[in-house]
């Protein structure tokens, strides 16, 4: 007898998600956490669409410890001393559909809610290797000690060591992984509402583009409940080839009058970092063998369209779908790859891999320089010279507009990014 | 806790963020290898920036680690390979209040 049916490696979303299914189904199920506690490694801008997790745990949203519900959407355009926003209100939020989520004390709430379902956590347990018997993963070889089971999950994580020992999955290249680093600012629940135009539990999400002197990247703001979620995300490569270091860009952009403007006289009260990685469904690894399923970020499930980042709903997904292919294979006291491949056509009929394939060229679509050079410029220009009136003799709008747009022949460019951009995305 | 609106060395910064320090360093630098390493791509991906270049050498500033790993993938795939790095035991290493 192995000492579980199922072993989890990593208490993330997807490893509670995984564990949270599992532990309802009756099953016996070990969740390994490396941190002090779960979420204590845990990082993310960031902001959580709630389809998944309303889908999956059966406790009303309204009791899960989210920081605000989602309500304004921003996207910036910056420039040195301009900035365009465009802006999404939402006057009916009865039905939130993102929220801004703290992961620390996020995650250590939905372990405390697995571990009632009846799992067990053990945490300061880090994985060091997996057993492998007559091409069998059996468990797993933690603090030196064996734990054995019939089937594993492997949800440690973006950097899934063990994943690629397995030979499933190849070292991540520098051009689909991004680099974010990112602070809290306490500023207060009241002065968040104040500042932000916000009641209640209201939240903005707030994308950024423009700033980062040509490195492939962006910023965001988040507000959490009484603090606000400041960071940039960094293309790895790009900040290699540009000699950029993504904590000077943090430095840039926390001081930006753009940025201080919402955050001035507050405290910095943590400073934390994450790497993200935006593989694309071609490059999306096996996940699969003989007694292992991978779910989540390790299996590189994230998708990034302009300002939607998703990640955690994945996560979510997918780790209850590696569940319910586990329960499946203890069913059938069958463990074999042949069984669990049910993961993968689980997979293919849920939103995870529809929505990757669908946006399959969106890591192409982003990867345009102009992006982040040239068009925010472009904006701030045309809008600048729009709105300004000084007395002087003026333009026509129009000539305004086609001035800028067909300098340095950027009329060229420009359609054919947006053809490309609509045609990716 | 660090007033937002002025400037901040990563040591300020790093400040504000709870550690539980291993004696041991859970990354080894070949400096070897990386006295080759033209891009020095270490220096950019570390939002913690735990690798300094001092007298020539890369010197890596372990207890400062926020555990991302980024600077495995750029070492390897973009400079000399010249730094091993593996998770923090557990329990030890950075542990977030906000995450």
């Amino acid at each position: 007898m192995p000492d579980a049916d199922v072993i989890v490696v990593g208490a993330g979303l997807a490893g509670l998600s995984a564990a949270y299914r599992l532990a309802k189904l009756g099953r016996n199920v070990i969740v390994l956490e490396r941190g002090e506690y779960p979420g204590s490694k845990n990082v993310t801008g960031g902001r959580m669409y709630l389809h998944a997790i309303k889908k999956n745990i059966d406790i009303p949203i309204s009791e899960m410890p989210f920081e605000r519900f989602v309500v304004r959407e921003c996207i910036t355009f910056l420039d040195q001393s301009s900035s365009v926003t465009l802006e999404l209100n939402n006057y009916n939020v009865s039905e939130p559909m993102s929220a801004t989520v703290l992961r620390a004390r996020f995650d250590r709430w939905f372990s405390e809610r697995v571990e009632e379902r009846g799992a067990t956590i053990i945490t300061k347990a880090k994985v060091d290797d997996l057993i492998l018997e007559d091409g069998f993963v059996k468990g797993v070889i933690v603090g030196g000690e064996k734990l054995t089971s019939n089937v594993t999950i492997i949800a440690e994580g973006v950097n899934s060591f063990l994943a690629e020992k397995l030979g499933l999955r190849k070292s991540f290249v520098p051009e689909s992984v991004t680099v974010a680093a990112k602070g809290i600012v306490e500023l207060g629940e009241e002065e968040i509402n104040k500042r932000f135009n916000l009641k209640d539990k209201e939240g903005v999400a707030h994308a950024i583009i423009g700033f980062t002197n040509g490195v492939h990247g962006g910023g965001f703001i988040y507000t959490d409940r009484e603090v606000v979620s400041i960071g940039v995300v960094c293309l790895l490569k790009s900040l290699v080839e540009h000699g950029k270091s993504i904590a000077d860009i943090f430095e840039d952009f926390r001081l930006h009058p753009a940025v201080q403007r919402y955050i001035e006289g507050g405290k910095l009260v943590e400073y934390s970092g994450h790497l993200t990685p935006e593989l694309g469904y071609n490059m999306i690894p096996k996940i699969y063998s003989n007694g292992v399923l991978i779910a989540g970020d390790a299996a590189g499930f994230f998708l990034e369209g302009g300002p939607i980042l998703r990640g955690m709903d994945f996560a979510i997904e997918s780790g209850s779908l590696a569940a319910e292919a586990a329960n499946i294979a203890l069913n059938k006291n069958d463990y074999s790859e042949q069984t669990l491949k049910i993961y993968m056509d689980l997979l293919n009929d849920s939103f995870v891999l529809r929505d990757l394939r669908m946006y399959k060229n969106s890591p192409k679509a982003i990867s345009n320089p102009r992006l982040y050079t040239s068009y925010p410029k472009l904006v701030n220009q045309i809008f600048t010279q729009l709105m300004h009136i000084d007395g002087n003799p003026r333009p026509h709008m129009g000539s305004i507009i086609f001035n800028n747009i067909l300098r340095n022949g950027q009329i060229i460019y420009l359609l054919r990014d947006i053809f490309d951009f609509l045609a990716s995305l | 806790m660090a007033e937002v609106n002025k400037p901040l060395k990563i040591n300020e910064r790093l400040a504000l963020t709870t550690y539980i320090t291993d004696v041991e360093s859970h990354i080894q630098v070949d400096n070897e290898k990386c006295k080759d390493c033209v891009t020095k791509a270490c220096l950019y991906v570390c939002p913690a920036k735990v690798y300094e270049l001092k007298d020539g050498k890369i010197i890596a500033h372990y207890e400062a680690c926020l555990e991302l790993g980024g600077c495995i993938i750029a070492c390897h795939q973009m400079g000399n390979k010249g730094i091993t790095w593996k998770y923090p035991k557990g329990g030890q290493g950075v542990v977030f209040k906000y995450g």
